[in-house]
């Protein structure tokens, strides 16, 4: 070989149009890692190393008579090598590179052109959560949104979402989506026997939680390891929904990828999470005010701790409870005593602790104003979110019933009250709220009205009697109507009652909403 | 590749995306198996619909189409063969219940690779043997009941013929004790007296 080729940088082998090879460079011998002496006459394909598709000694099969060039992996020297194989009169030149470098860069450059579209993709997907969060009304749409949107892409293989049961430590599936497999059958078993999994880990500490590889991950249960094995899932992410310091439930996220979750991932989730909290939290809320379905609880009262029972047991009278005003920092309490003489009633109870204030409003009808402490039997319930729809004292006792949303813990509000007094839950129901239209209630009130109580009201109300200053005087309301000034007064009084009555929902048998 | 050397070696798939690692598998198992390459899922399925597939060493985390993709699309087809999956983990279990038949985990060293392609060969010639032996004594009772000239036109015949001998071939290249199997079987005379 001639030393100007013996001497170049790129590998040159001299070999016969059949295939022989008679004579090797410097640069050729260090690539192929081939002794020179001993590859000198042996046919080239042993003297170049195997590769999948074997163009160099396929290109000898019949004499070359053309140039080809071809980029081909050599598994057991772990290099990439550009070759050309040139014809000439009765040689053939085969020059040889290493472009090993160049493929592991750009094997780097499509790892990073990946990761970065993956991040865009995530990126994306947690905005679209928290835009569909916001829509999100009720918890099922809370948990549908979340499972939907995050188990439903290519990213990821399947979520769940898990609700805490109220007043437990349990952990009840509620929602799922995308390829569940054998792993979440897996993970159900384990909820059920309370097992340490990543996602009960995520509601206990209330920070997001990774795994990954799960299949080889000890904090993992072995039944749910080999189903997620048997499914090819790599890793998961359990997302603590949070409020505050409450933890409502959790989001278990599986994927077949290796190493998916980073603490960039983490903390985008863990907002998912907090997000998901918040409304949660919002609807629970509402629910009171939006529900219709309600949980009636009676409670049964015999603790004359409590002033009202005391009172009640100490003149032999009946106290029942005719409404109650719960917004003032003092919630506001109206009742009717009967069977003694209300002064005595409000000289009792005014004497203990638990009223912040009392006078009597009615001393003939028995009506009775008494400001609530917090710690009485009322103001326990008032201040845990109850509706107390009817509250009656007499010599045996109380009996209470009270309204709460079915999303609240029954049992915290019933422990409340029941710590306090010698308290017990007689009955327990839930029932559809009625509803009422606004035509059924006009419908109602108008039943209720004279027709001289409504045209009297109509006509005042159009003559802006009500407003503010007045534009038309009672003198003129009532000289349309062709009635005396007092008598239009007393119309309007009594339709006015019915018309709040009505309104605040007070009974037909109600004192207050009876009259003319 | 010349087709009588496909006869005589198990037939083996390769399938990884990165060329690099399924380029070595393919070396490694060069002389016990007739090897073919392929770097994702759907080259994999074209392969499978164009050739009978002894043996599947499959990549299981693959962009695109996955491992687990692949083979859940076997599933629907009448793939017969043996699936290992090479796994970036190893959760020590053993493979009773699992979609695959074994698996692998990366990196791969050359002595396992070729010990559990040898085994999945082995187990699947044997079972392939068995559909043998149950398909060429159905051959036989009709060649005892049925006379040459309108076995040609007896369809069913002409079915089992032909699975019985496709079986017998890999059978054949997938177990090296599968000539004296075979001879036993012959010699044993079925139409009595």
């Amino acid at each position: 070989m001639d030393e100007q080729f013996e001497r170049a940088p790129v590998g040159i082998l001299e070999v016969d149009p059949t295939g022989t090879v008679r004579a090797v460079n410097e640069s050729a011998d260090t690539l192929l890692e081939v002794g020179s002496a001993a590859v000198v006459d042996e046919p080239i394909g042993s003297v170049f190393p195997m590769s999948v598709e074997a163009s160099v000694s396929q290109a000898f099969e019949t004499p070359p008579e053309e140039r080809l060039s071809v980029e081909e992996f050599y598994p057991d020297l772990d290099r990439w090598f550009e070759v050309t194989v040139v014809p000439a009169d009765d040689t053939v030149f085969v020059y040889v590179r290493d472009v090993t470098d160049r493929h592991r860069l750009e094997q780097t450059l499509t790892q990073r052109e990946a990761d970065i579209t993956r991040l865009t993709v995530i990126n994306e997907l947690i905005s679209d959560v928290l835009a569909a969060l916001v829509e999100a009304s009720t918890r099922e749409e809370i948990a549908e949104t979340i499972c939907t949107r995050l188990g439903e892409t290519e990213l990821y293989d399947f979520a769940w979402l898990g609700e805490r049961e109220l007043g437990t430590d349990d952990i009840a599936v509620r929602a799922a989506s995308g390829a569940t497999g054998r792993t979440l059958d897996n993970i159900e078993s384990a909820l059920g026997t309370g097992e340490d999994i990543p996602e009960a880990r995520a509601v206990n500490t209330g920070q997001p939680e990774i795994v990954q590889p799960v299949g080889a991950n000890d904090s993992v249960p072995t039944s749910i390891r080999r189903a997620a094995f048997a499914d090819g899932l790599q890793s998961m992410l359990a997302i603590p929904l949070t409020y505050g310091s409450t933890v409502y439930g959790v989001v278990g996220l599986y994927t077949s990828e290796q190493d998916a979750f980073s603490s960039r991932e983490r903390a985008s989730f863990g907002t998912v999470g907090e997000m998901a909290g918040f409304a949660v939290n919002a609807t629970r809320h509402q629910s009171v005010l939006l529900s219709d379905r309600v949980v009636e609880l009676r409670l049964r009262i015999t603790d004359r701790a409590d002033p009202l029972v005391a009172a009640a047991a100490e003149h032999e009278a009946s106290l029942s409870v005719d409404g109650l005003v719960p917004e003032t920092e003092t919630p506001l309490c109206y009742l009717t005593v009967d069977g003694a003489e209300p002064a005595d009633v409000v000289e009792s109870l005014a004497a203990t602790e638990m009223i912040e204030s009392i006078r009597v409003v009615d001393g003939t009808g028995g009506s009775v104003e008494v400001g609530l402490g917090g710690d009485s039997l009322l103001g326990r319930l008032l201040s845990r979110g109850g509706t107390v729809t009817s509250a009656t004292f007499d010599s045996s006792g109380g009996t209470v019933t009270v309204d709460i949303s079915p999303e609240e813990d029954l049992r915290r509000l019933a422990d409340g009250v029941t710590r306090g007094f010698d308290a017990e839950v007689a009955a327990k129901r839930e029932r559809d709220e009625e509803i009422v239209t606004p035509q059924a209630f006009r419908d109602r009130l108008s039943n209720r009205l004279t027709e001289r109580q409504e045209s009297a009201l109509r006509t005042a109300y159009l003559a802006d009697y009500f407003e503010s200053p007045r534009e038309s005087t009672a003198e003129e309301v009532a000289g349309a109507l062709d009635i005396t000034g007092p008598t239009l007064l007393h119309h309007l009084r009594a339709g006015q009652r019915k018309l709040l009555a009505e309104f605040f929902d007070l009974h037909e048998d109600h004192p207050r909403s009876q009259g003319q | 590749m010349a087709e009588d050397t496909t006869t005589s070696l198990p037939v083996a798939l390769v399938v990884d995306d990165e060329k690099e690692v399924a380029d070595a598998y393919a070396l490694r198992l060069r002389g016990i198996c007739d090897v073919e390459t392929v770097y994702n899922g759907p080259s994999a399925l074209e392969v499978l619909s164009e050739k009978t597939v002894d043996l599947m060493l499959l990549d299981r985390h693959m962009p695109g189409m996955s491992g687990d993709e692949v083979l859940e699309e076997l599933n629907n087809r009448d793939y017969d063969g043996r699936v290992v999956m090479v796994t970036a983990i190893d959760p020590g279990f053993d493979v009773l219940d699992m979609p695959f038949d074994d698996y692998l985990c990366k990196p791969v060293d050359r002595e396992d690779i070729r010990e559990v392609i040898g085994h999945q060969s082995t187990i699947l010639g044997y079972k392939l043997l068995g559909e043998y032996f149950s398909a060429e004594s159905k051959r036989q009772v009709i060649t005892a009941e049925v006379d040459a000239e309108r076995r040609a036109d007896h369809d069913e015949y002409q079915r089992i013929a032909t699975h019985a001998r496709q079986l017998e071939q890999r059978a054949r290249r997938l177990i090296d004790e599968s000539p004296d199997l075979l001879a036993e079987f012959d010699a044993v005379d079925r139409e009595g007296r």
